[in-house]
């Protein structure tokens, strides 16, 4: 069974047309890189993904469950990391991850806080937090409980070049042992580097689904470019 | 503790001054009908609180954002923020209680009567608002209840439609319990009224709130995010970068000369956009005395004009908020005249609280006479320019002046309002 499954995927403001008919499939142990321009369409899709934002049609489903239907049993099986956090200012990270694992059910605190390398800053308040320490914690409440699945919106935006790597790391021993995981990003090269699989987004539509063998001695760049301007010409004429 | 103190004891200090203008007493004593009118009324303002309160938590709350992408149980999480809700209002309710205390100093039986009465309205505001808003997303969705929607909506998305007449609801259901609790409360004192056990209808209207609550809350819980993120996509939609610059009664300050007019288009535009809510507050605060003065009574005024003068002490804290919200560095890297910069900000309040005083002014000169609309207008327009003086002073002292403003300007309040009371 498929980790996640996005049939037709629309969704429209009026006459604004943000995703428009994506069809996808992420199988248990794949990571894939969400990649596209700014308003592209990568955020609303992941939205409508983790169930917080209605897709005007198509249909969205997460480790078998339908993200509509049953919203509460599909958070169940996710975890997700929102382009900007929001975290309890007045709890340490520590105590928010013992209150993430109380709301789940069960996660192992230690193992996700030894991988955000928190360190004795977990026992600080969060409010205190720079933005990439806020970013772990996001980060560490999402692992927590080993999801089935993982969602990260630009959530290597304002990492350390150290921490990044640790969970650049993190996150391919995640999908060793079966994690789907789909990370948006807007830098190419974590992409390149990480991903099982890449998925381009231009004007909402899928450009380019790429694995990394099928690249043939290319950049990831360079297909970006090519397939991004082949859009835009595409939309010009 | 002192955000949870500090409305009670504001009351406790006013509360025997301004008693008279609402209780109307004589040498007969409390009237029994005046006495259960206000516990009526009170009870609505609580219900009315509470029912916005709840909107708010359930809603509108930060904490949503942090507990959306996890699996929280919606029955669990209903009955924390229940439980939150009531701890933090406890205070409007303690204050509506001690608001009515001068009755316990003449009948300690007619005060606990009409206690029960305000804590009906309060404890239906808050079991109601929950289910109610609850309700309202369901509806929001309910393809039965769009062509309803669509008539009501009016310049909004249909799915706000169910959101906004929301509180109305609560209001109108918490209300009519009120009503019932009241009318057998002055039959409890001593006038006619229905039977005494109907003063417990706003409890068990709440009982059968809270039955319902559980079922919604699984239903609706998460769906809330999903129709809260579509009102506000079509709100983003409709908006126009013009609009965002617009500023209320910025026109006044073009035409200055340069030195007033920076000052004052900073304080107009920084007041404008990030204490919208105090100025428009301030509109719908002058709304509710207008309806206080819209009445047959010569007395409607002074009524009018004590609410007015309550609404102005809350509206002119706009000026502290005003100084402690300035980032101290643009204070130190820019310094400005300080006479300067406080005649303007005197002016500037006293404009934002004319929100407070016009619409009753209209509503007395409608209703009476243009003597009594020339009374009104005379002391509110008095106790504008003193409680703008008060707060301006207060601000120099920033987020600490609200230990001189609150004080100096209830016992200006008190005083006034005694000054006018015959």
């Amino acid at each position: 069974m498929s980790a996640i499954i996005i049939k037709n995927l629309e969704k429209r403001y009026g006459r604004v047309v943000a995703v428009d008919g994506i069809d996808l499939k992420v199988e248990p142990g794949e990571l894939v890189a969400f990649i596209g321009p700014n308003g592209a369409g990568k955020s609303t899709t992941l939205k409508m993904l983790t169930g917080q934002l209605i897709p005007t049609s198509g249909a969205i489903e997460l480790g078998g469950v339908d993200v509509l239907l049953e919203p509460g049993r599909a958070r169940e099986k996710m975890g997700y990391v929102p382009e900007e956090p929001a975290l309890y200012d007045y709890l340490t990270a520590r105590e928010f991850l013992e209150f993430v694992v109380s709301v789940r059910g069960e996660g192992d605190i230690e193992s996700a806080l030894e991988f955000t390398q928190l360190g004795e800053d977990a026992d600080r308040l969060i409010r205190e937090y720079s933005q990439g320490m806020k970013r772990k914690t996001a980060l560490a409440a999402a692992v927590v409980s080993k999801p089935e699945v993982l969602i990260l919106d630009e959530a290597l935006n304002g990492l350390d070049p150290p921490s990044a790597v640790r969970v650049k790391r993190y996150l391919r021993s995640m999908c060793d042992s079966g994690t789907a995981v789909i990370l948006s990003t807007h830098v190419l090269d974590t992409a390149e580097r990480i991903a099982d699989r890449v998925v381009m987004i231009s004007s909402g539509k899928i450009v380019a689904d790429v694995c990394a063998e099928e690249l043939h001695g290319q950049t990831l760049e360079q297909v970006f470019l090519e397939r991004i301007g082949q859009t835009d010409e595409r939309s010009s004429s | 503790m002192l955000s949870f103190a500090m409305p009670i004891l504001a009351v406790a200090v006013a509360a025997p001054f301004v008693s008279p203008v609402f209780l109307g007493a004589s040498e007969q004593g409390y009237n029994a009908t005046v006495v259960s009118g206000l516990s009526m009324r009170l009870g609505w303002l609580a219900c009315a609180a509470m029912s916005l309160h709840t909107y708010t938590a359930l809603l509108r709350d930060k904490e949503r954002k942090v507990l959306d992408p996890h699996p929280a149980q919606p029955t669990n999480l209903l009955a924390y923020l229940l439980i939150r809700t009531a701890y933090e209002n406890l205070s409007l309710l303690l204050a509506g209680l001690v608001f009515m205390w001068p009755i316990a100093t003449e009948s300690m039986e007619s005060w606990l009567i009409c206690s029960i009465v305000v804590t009906g309205g309060w404890t239906a505001g808050l079991f109601l608002g929950f289910p109610i808003h609850l309700g309202s997303v369901w509806a929001a969705e309910s393809p039965r209840l769009s062509g309803l929607m669509e008539m009501l909506r009016g310049s909004n998305p249909r799915m706000h439609a169910a959101l906004i007449y929301a509180p109305g609801l609560v209001l109108a259901v918490g209300g009519v319990s009120v009503w019932a609790a009241s009318s057998a409360a002055l039959s409890l004192i001593g006038g006619p009224g229905l039977h005494p056990a109907f003063i417990l209808v706003p409890f068990a209207v709440s009982g059968l709130a809270v039955s319902i609550m559980p079922a919604l809350a699984k239903k609706s819980h998460f769906r809330a995010t999903l129709v809260l993120a579509e009102i506000d996509g079509w709100y983003a939609q409709l908006e126009q970068p013009d609009e965002e610059r617009l500023v209320y009664m910025e026109w006044l300050a073009v035409r200055l000369p340069y030195s007033l007019k920076e000052i004052s288009l900073r304080e107009l535009r920084h007041g404008w956009r990030s204490l919208r809510s105090w100025i428009n507050g301030g509109w719908l605060i002058g709304f509710v005395c207008a309806a206080a003065g819209w009445s047959d009574s010569p007395d409607a005024w002074i009524v009018a004009g004590t609410l007015a003068g309550g609404g102005m002490v809350v509206v002119g804290g706009i000026a502290i908020k005003l100084a402690s919200n300035n980032p101290s560095w643009l204070e130190s890297s820019l310094p400005l005249n300080l006479r300067v910069q406080s005649l303007v900000r005197f002016v500037v309040v006293w404009l934002w609280l004319q929100g407070v005083i016009l619409l009753p002014v209209l509503a007395v000169w409608v209703r009476q006479d243009l003597v009594a609309a020339i009374h009104l207008a005379v002391w509110t327009e008095l106790f504008a320019l003193a409680i703008a003086l008060v707060g301006v002073y207060s601000s120099r002292l920033l987020s600490r002046g609200w230990g001189l403003y609150v004080p100096v300007s209830l016992a200006i309040w008190a005083m006034s309002v005694k000054g006018i009371t015959p």
